[in-house]
């Protein structure tokens, strides 16, 4: 577990519910920040000290105000820090979510954590997670990024169901993917496939399926 | 004695004789005119043919008759014959009048060259010389040159006539160029020979022997010449130079007398004789005389009396005041004034001192007239000259400010053309410029559009959504009973509050855009849904505008917006297709497709259509009757 963490977090609400969420998991010591600059000068004097700190908690935007800070966002921050305390783990917890602000993040942090509901929930884990060395996303982030949602249709896909709409039986099936070298060409291969395809467009048979395919215009 | 006379009337001959060959008249069938014509051409004698001639100008009704001025010109032909020299002009005028009314430049050239003729006949000298001139002039803008040539050589006759030597010589020289290589031999002889009686006259001899010489190579004529032989022998015989004279004498002296050319000859061959060596003369002279007297030559009979006259002054003084006293007396009747002068300086010197005296006077009044008429002829001749020279440069001037006038025409036309084309060109250029402006408001109002949603956007996020949150999270640490329905109903508005932000959250449009958009579909599906992409990776993103990606991605993010909220449903597919120029979008999804009673677009789709239209694209959506919704969005590049 962490000894020693520190929160970048500029709002006291928020850090005194997770200052007050991480004492319940095995009362490390909790240092805030509620500015990126202070934040800086925190983790580096610590590691001047010999006292590092080992994970950085740490929200993304920051209200600006009076304070001329050099370091305006978490972004700057972690990769500043990641790249000169590489000891230093980072999960970063905001209510950011969009994946392309994560995906450019990703190679400077340790975990993600979207801000909400069950964030506490999720960034338990994510500690966990992240000191057993592991990278860390809560689950909605972890979709989003992987898009996962997103499919498409192989070449080997797009051919049977082709074939299928225009009447093939399996065996010419069958005859014509191996006469144009699409493996698997055996019979059951392509049942087995066409199954998985059923499935997946909620078809109840092969003619259900060829109609949500052309009104969906995969074809 | 002016022995060039006879080459005048020579001429003059063969011009005349040639008239009736001249003209080809086109006649009019059927016509009483055209009959009595030609019966006036059968006629056996002149006055039956100018009574018919007359008859048939009666017949003739249209002054455009082409018959009328043939009628016309024979006419005058047979008056002139007749010596009706007063009805000859009324018809060369008549002629004349007529071919300016039918504006017939050749007949009128005709006319005035027939109107001269009379006048010569009239010996209205300076007459003959305006319509010479006059014809001549219409000749040569009827681009005539042998007719103008022909008049100018007339024309140069009647100029030496009246003592105008140089003009003479200058018309003869102009002839001589328009006549060039058509020249005939009739008029090639009078040219040279009208020249060399220039030179004569201006005391040049040897120019004037030189164009008599001239003269001969044209000669066909024997006539011709022993004329020109027999003047160029009276040259040298003035010119003191007796022996050529005689040399030449003997070439052409007749064996027998036949006619004047011979008497002309003889006398001139043997006062060259008694010139030379004072030999007695008086027996060849006196018979010449009577010979001449015998056939009525006069001119002839003037240059006896002076050769005469001449040989009888030293030696018999009587005799040679009585061919003064008919010298005289002949010059008077024939009106010949430079002959009328020699005999009234013989009379001068050989009457009596009381008669000489008379004779003196009568001398100097002649000559006074003589020079009045010299000078007159000139001076008449420039007026005529610059009269009609005046007229042409009127005419030329007048054609030339017509000409100018069309050029200004042509101009003004060029320059309302021009005019024409730089307003279009202004109108085009504005028009453009107008164009371009709106087209770069629109873009402007396109990018402030996004803008505003950006800021918008992370406003709500960064102040609103945040707050949320940190509301949530006090609320959380609070030990109220009704905490978990109130976080509830708050993290509802939170979500709520995210979504809203995400939909206006500014949108990359670099290489990163493709992306992009497939995270923002992929975000926008909902859990129990797959979206199936088709063709994304091959649309060529840089062809489109940054304010045609942004609009795309906002009407995508809509018709996702509005998927989740309506269709329920499980597959959602995008076709990406590219073609002609366009990029076409094809929207599927397996949902509940609009409801009959909700077939109004809801504001979501009316956010689309007006996003499309911002960026020249269109938007079409139906909806299946077994469910199902399908969009087609097609965005030029």
């Amino acid at each position: 577990m962490f000894e020693k963490i520190l929160i970048v977090e500029d709002f006291d609400t928020v850090h005194k519910s997770l200052s007050t969420f991480l004492k319940t998991m095995g009362k490390p010591k909790v240092d805030i920040a509620p500015y990126c600059d202070e934040a800086y000068l925190k983790c580096k004097r610590a590691a001047l000290d010999q006292e590092p700190y080992d994970l950085l908690i740490c929200d993304l935007s920051f209200k600006a105000d009076h304070r001329n800070e050099k370091i305006t966002s978490g972004e700057e921050l972690s990769m500043l820090l990641n790249k000169e305390l590489p000891d230093l783990k980072i999960i970063i917890h905001s209510i950011e979510d969009h994946p392309s602000r994560i995906r450019k993040l990703k190679p400077y942090i340790n975990g993600y954590v979207c801000k909400g509901r069950k964030g506490m929930e999720y960034l338990k884990i994510a500690i966990d997670e992240v000191s057993k060395g592991n990278f860390y996303l809560s689950p909605t982030l972890e979709a989003a990024l992987n898009q996962s949602n997103i499919k498409e249709l192989t070449e080997y896909e797009t051919q049977l169901l082709r074939c299928l709409a225009e009447g093939y039986t399996m065996d010419e099936i069958c005859a014509e993917f191996t006469q144009k070298g699409l493996s698997p060409g055996s019979k059951s291969a392509i049942e087995k496939r066409l199954k998985e395809l059923k499935d997946e467009f909620g078809a109840k048979n092969n003619t259900q399926l060829i109609g949500i395919v052309l009104s969906l215009q995969l074809i | 004695m002016n022995p060039n006379k006879y080459i005048f009337i020579f001429l003059a001959v063969i011009i005349f004789s040639c008239k009736e060959k001249d003209i080809a008249p086109r006649y009019y069938s059927n016509s009483k005119a055209v009959q009595l014509f030609k019966e006036s051409k059968k006629a056996n004698n002149d006055p039956l043919k100018t009574i018919l001639l007359e008859k048939a100008l009666e017949e003739i009704i249209s002054e455009e008759d082409t018959i009328k001025p043939f009628i016309y010109d024979h006419l005058i032909y047979y008056n002139n014959k007749l010596r009706n020299y007063e009805q000859s002009l009324f018809y060369a005028n008549a002629l004349i009048e007529n071919s300016s009314e039918i504006q017939d430049t050749a007949k009128l050239a005709l006319g005035y060259y027939r109107k001269a003729m009379v006048q010569k006949h009239l010996d209205n000298q300076l007459e003959v010389l305006k319509n010479l001139y006059k014809s001549q002039n219409l000749y040569l803008t009827s681009k005539d040159s042998l007719n103008a040539g022909k008049r100018l050589v007339e024309l140069g006759i009647a100029q030496y006539r009246l003592g105008d030597f140089n003009g003479s010589q200058a018309s003869q020289v102009k002839a001589l160029k328009l006549l060039d290589d058509h020249i005939d031999s009739a008029y090639a002889v009078s040219i040279y020979s009208n020249l060399a009686s220039s030179y004569r006259q201006l005391s040049d001899m040897d120019e004037a022997i030189d164009e008599y010489k001239q003269a001969l190579k044209y000669t066909t004529s024997p006539k011709d010449s022993l004329t020109i032989l027999n003047n160029i022998a009276n040259i040298y015989s003035e010119n003191g130079n007796l022996k050529k004279a005689l040399s030449v004498f003997d070439l052409i002296l007749p064996k027998n007398f036949g006619n004047y050319l011979d008497f002309r000859v003889a006398d001139n061959y043997y006062f060259t004789l008694w010139l030379e060596d004072k030999r007695d003369v008086s027996a060849n002279l006196e018979e010449i005389l009577y010979k001449r007297k015998s056939v009525r030559d006069l001119e002839g009979q003037m240059s006896s009396y002076d050769h005469l006259i001449r040989y009888y002054w030293d030696i018999e003084p009587e005799k040679a005041l009585d061919y003064s006293f008919k010298y005289f007396e002949l010059t008077k009747n024939l009106k010949n004034t430079s002959d009328e002068k020699r005999a009234l300086k013989y009379l001068i010197a050989l009457a009596s001192s009381e008669s000489s005296r008379e004779y003196s006077m009568r001398y100097i009044k002649l000559t006074d007239s003589i020079m009045d008429v010299k000078d007159h002829a000139k001076n008449v001749f420039a007026k005529i000259k610059y009269d009609e020279e005046q007229k042409l440069e009127q005419i030329n001037s007048l054609e030339k400010l017509s000409a100018q006038q069309q050029i200004a025409l042509l101009k003004s036309s060029n320059q309302r053309n021009i005019a024409i084309f730089l307003g279009i060109l202004i109108i085009g250029a504005s028009g453009f410029v107008i164009y371009y402006i709106r087209q770069k408001a629109k873009k402007k109002r396109i990018r402030e559009i996004h803008k505003t949603e950006a800021r918008i956007s992370k406003r709500i996020h960064d102040e609103l959504a945040n707050d949320l949150y940190r509301l949530m999270t006090a609320l959380e640490n609070l030990n109220a009973p009704e905490k978990l329905e109130l976080l509830d109903k708050l993290e509802d508005i939170y979500f709520r509050t995210r979504d809203i932000s995400r939909e206006n959250l500014p949108v990359k449009t670099n290489q990163e855009y493709s992306k992009e958009v497939q995270d923002m579909l992929s975000q926008m599906t909902p859990k129990s849904a797959h979206i199936y992409l088709i063709g994304i990776q091959e649309v060529n993103w840089d062809k489109i505008s940054e304010e045609a990606k942004i609009t795309i991605f906002r009407v995508l993010q809509e018709l996702m917006v509005n998927m989740k909220k309506h269709s329920m449903a499980s597959i959602i597919s995008f076709n990406f297709k590219t073609e002609n120029a366009k990029l076409q979008i094809n929207y599927n999804d397996n949902g509940v497709g609009l409801q009959p009673n909700t077939l109004k677009k809801g504001k979501g789709l009316d956010n689309v259509e007006n996003r499309m239209e911002s960026i020249g694209g269109s938007f079409k959506f139906q909806t299946g009757n077994h469910g199902g919704f399908s969009v087609e969005l097609i965005i030029p590049f």
